[in-house]
């Protein structure tokens, strides 16, 4: 009787929780569409999403170069860290002997305790200067991309090679006793076998790229044009936001939490693309 | 003059504060007047930020208040004037502002005895050592003992000079405990009009609104400011008009090399 | 017939447990060899140092040789890869890649990247074939390897290894985890499979030794017990502990 009343309530605990979190998630998705949508009502969303000017001050409501900011930052990260994790984490988890693993591992996850900030500040310090030397100012998406890149990094190597080493010892075995080199176990077998994890990795990983905020702000520029070119300066969503609630009332403020209505559809769409192509993959197999 | 590194072209990096900034409102209304800030330009939301911009960009300009100021950066003269601390005491650098302590009603027990240090002499005496622009001290009839926390929160640009204030207050009082904190002159006015701070600091007038919305709140000038407009050391520019750097901001100037400057 | 492989004085430690000693053996070209023996005689061990997989786990040693057509694959100048292309294996537990079906058995041929002439498609209808298995699979090639029954898995790891064309299969105990029904098939396979290579089997089975091989090898405690025609071991052995082991009466 004792037992079973403890199951019942653990039962009941359980789905509490996952209310309680639901709940949260949709309260604060609600609070931020009604403020948003009372700028799509004034300012007319195809003009709220497709103008180029954003002026407060003047009225003028127009996020499109954010957008394309967030998205060109965020792909942009996504191409050089993909490799770059992937690679570590073959490295962490097949190559690199055990002691060496067992220094580097730690370092690697001590990099995601490190607060955005900081990373902005270095960025604005070494990484600006760096890219002034190619041409325009340095405050550019190429900036901010490498910025990114190394803020996603550790989550990409960490989850990434989570799934590579949890890939069963049986199939690599398999691959070898066939007369497969290493190389060859690694590439045609083990990657294939942990490509779930990794797309997962990924995923997390272009998450918090689109997301970062504070890094941003420091290396981009913040400015707000047609960013035609990686030198170029340009803002981001998130940027966009945090750069500009503080002082913002009325109009200004709804048309904030639009921009964050935006970045809200932005992220689902990501996910959803994501979640589709690991869904193909698996199916593929 | 060349003074990129390998880059052929001088073209001018406008760095600037973000809309809503105290700095940003104090700068258009002096300076830009109906000139709208060119939309390349780099926006960081802090007066650090921006020195700190300046300092790696041989090329950049950028404005922020006095106090921020180091050696990393050159503060031009305006309109002839340098912009030292003996020109801003006088008067005659064109770019000062008066920055603004707020409080709702008047200002009572701990809170008061602090705002009332600060327009001290002693109070502005340290003002003056930050290199902000000092009034004249009025009397203040120190009490022996203060007990009590306040709150301030609010511009950036006020922000250090505060905690020094706070800092020397603590000292006096040692039972009195101060916590500042930015935000930027906005959050100030709010914060002081709905009591989440005990003072608010702005770096510019209230708005028409903001009477509108807190008609209680009082203004204290708790001293000047002088916003300089800085380059990197390696500029041989080392002053404009307000007219010039109107047309820096507005675009209208792209490079350095389309101004007619004489070599220091 | 000739000898196809064998050891000599072959030792083998994790660290510093040794596991092996002293191993001699020969292996008999187009016959099936059984290794019977108690857990953790050596045997899978022993078993493993015939295509070098103990390479893959840190910390270990060898001494002796390993010969294969007289020659040491544990020589400086041997080549790991080769090696292993000639002496395929299939391990206790059925493990397909989670790939289709086709892209198993391709797979040993695509790495070694030498298909002369053959395509791709014969070489793998042919292990497959081989295999026992075409008649099961052939409309459903390009669905994954993982969802054939455990017997089906075991035919389909056999066929993979088929398809390098090695000289020598080791098998470790490949029907522990299969019901009799499909360990039947496995062992009708082998009977095919020995008219053209040398088998090497693990099993825990003493029935299924006495059944398949034509020499049986007794291993206990990392050594090399008793050695002869399966028929005498099992019949007539010389060892009071193979007695004893065969007999049931410890093992």
């Amino acid at each position: 009787m004792n037992r079973y009343l403890t199951d019942k309530l653990s039962h009941w605990v359980v789905l509490l929780c996952a209310f309680v979190s639901l709940l949260i998630l949709a309260l604060i998705a609600i609070f931020t569409f009604q403020q948003g949508f009372p700028a799509f009502r004034e300012i007319g969303i195809v003009q709220f999403l497709t103008g180029t000017v954003w002026r407060p001050g003047q009225g003028e409501f127009g996020i499109l170069t954010m957008i394309l900011g967030s998205i060109y930052v965020t792909l942009g990260a996504l191409v050089l860290s993909t490799p770059l994790g992937v690679g570590c984490a073959i490295l962490l988890a097949e190559v690199a002997p055990h002691q060496v693993r067992g220094i580097l591992r730690p370092m690697v996850e001590l990099l995601v305790g490190i607060p955005s900030i900081v990373y902005g500040l270095v960025g604005m310090m070494f990484i600006v200067p760096l890219v002034r030397e190619i041409g325009g100012t340095g405050f550019s998406i190429l900036a901010a991309v490498i910025v990114l890149t190394a803020m996603v990094l550790p989550t990409v190597i960490t989850i990434s090679e989570d799934s590579i080493r949890s890939v069963p010892q049986k199939y690599k075995d398999g691959a070898l006793s066939l007369g497969a080199t290493r190389w060859q176990t690694i590439w045609h077998v083990t990657l294939p076998a942990a490509r779930s994890g990794i797309i997962t990795a990924v995923v997390l990983g272009m998450g918090r790229a689109i997301g970062e905020t504070m890094a941003m702000i420091m290396v981009i520029g913040n400015a707000i044009r047609m960013p035609t070119s990686p030198l170029d300066p340009a803002r981001t969503l998130t940027g966009n936001i945090a750069v500009e609630i503080m002082y913002a009332a009325g109009i200004h403020e709804n048309a904030l939490f639009a921009t964050g209505v935006v970045l809200f559809v932005l992220i689902i769409a990501l996910n959803s693309i994501a979640f589709v192509t690991r869904q193909r993959e698996q199916e593929a197999e | 003059m060349s003074v990129g590194c390998g880059r052929d072209s001088d073209a001018i990096t406008i760095i600037s504060r973000e809309e809503g900034s105290g700095t940003r409102a104090y700068f258009k209304s002096t300076v830009m007047g109906d000139t709208l800030t060119t939309d390349g330009a780099i926006l960081l939301p802090y007066n650090g930020a921006i020195r700190n911009a300046v300092a790696g960009d041989p090329n950049g300009i950028g404005y922020i208040s006095r106090g921020y100021v180091d050696s990393a950066v050159i503060p031009l003269a305006i309109d002839g004037v340098s912009c030292t601390l003996e020109n801003c005491q006088a008067g005659k650098y064109p770019l000062s502002r008066p920055l603004y302590f707020l409080t709702s009603g008047e200002a009572t027990g701990v809170t008061a005895e602090f705002i009332n240090f600060c327009l001290s002499d002693a109070g502005q005496t340290i003002v003056a050592d930050e290199g902000y622009i000092r009034q004249e001290g009025k009397p203040w009839d120190s009490p022996q003992k203060l007990i009590g926390n306040i709150s301030e929160r609010g511009s950036t640009t006020i922000q250090p000079l505060a905690e020094k204030l706070a800092n020397r207050f603590m000292k006096l009082y040692p039972e009195v405990t101060i916590t500042i904190s930015g935000g930027g002159s906005s959050v100030g006015v709010k914060s002081a009009g709905n009591g989440t701070a005990d003072i608010g600091a702005a770096s510019r007038e209230l708005k028409s609104s903001e009477m509108e919305e807190y008609p209680d709140l009082k203004t204290h000038v708790m001293a000047y400011d002088a916003v300089a407009i800085i380059v990197h050391p390696d500029n041989p520019v080392h002053g404009l008009t307000t007219g010039e750097v109107a047309q820096i901001f507005g675009g209208e100037i792209a490079d350095w090399k389309e101004l007619e400057f004489v070599e220091l | 017939m000739g000898i196809k492989m064998q050891t000599s004085s072959l030792s083998f430690y994790y660290g510093e447990k040794q596991a092996l000693a002293n191993v001699s053996l020969k292996f008999r070209e187009q016959e099936i060899t059984a290794l019977i023996g108690p857990s953790g005689c050596g045997k899978s061990t022993f078993l493993r140092t015939l295509n070098r997989m103990n390479d893959t786990i840190p910390h270990t040693r060898l001494e002796g040789e390993v010969l294969l057509d007289n020659q040491n694959i544990y020589a400086p100048d041997a080549d790991v890869v080769a090696v292993r292309k000639k002496v395929g294996m299939v391990f206790q537990q059925p493990n397909p890649f989670p790939k289709s079906v086709f892209n198993n058995v391709a797979f040993g041929p695509r790495m070694s990247g030498n298909n002369q002439g053959v395509s791709l498609d014969e070489v793998v209808e042919g292990s497959l074939r081989a295999a026992a298995l075409w008649d099961e699979v052939k409309d459903s090639l390009h669905k994954s390897g993982l969802v054939l029954s455990g017997g089906q898995q075991q035919r389909l790891c056999i066929a993979r290894v088929l398809a390098i064309e090695p000289e020598v299969i080791l098998m470790d105990e490949p029907c522990s985890a299969l019901d009799p029904i499909a360990t039947l098939k496995i062992e009708e396979l082998m009977q095919e499979l020995k008219k053209k290579y040398t088998i090497i089997i693990v099993t825990h089975n003493m029935q299924q030794a006495a059944r398949v091989s034509q020499w049986t090898g007794f291993f206990l405690m990392g050594e090399l017990v008793e050695y002869g025609i399966t028929r005498d071991i099992f019949t007539n052995p010389q060892n009071k502990k193979t007695e004893g082991y065969i007999t049931g009466r410890f093992g």
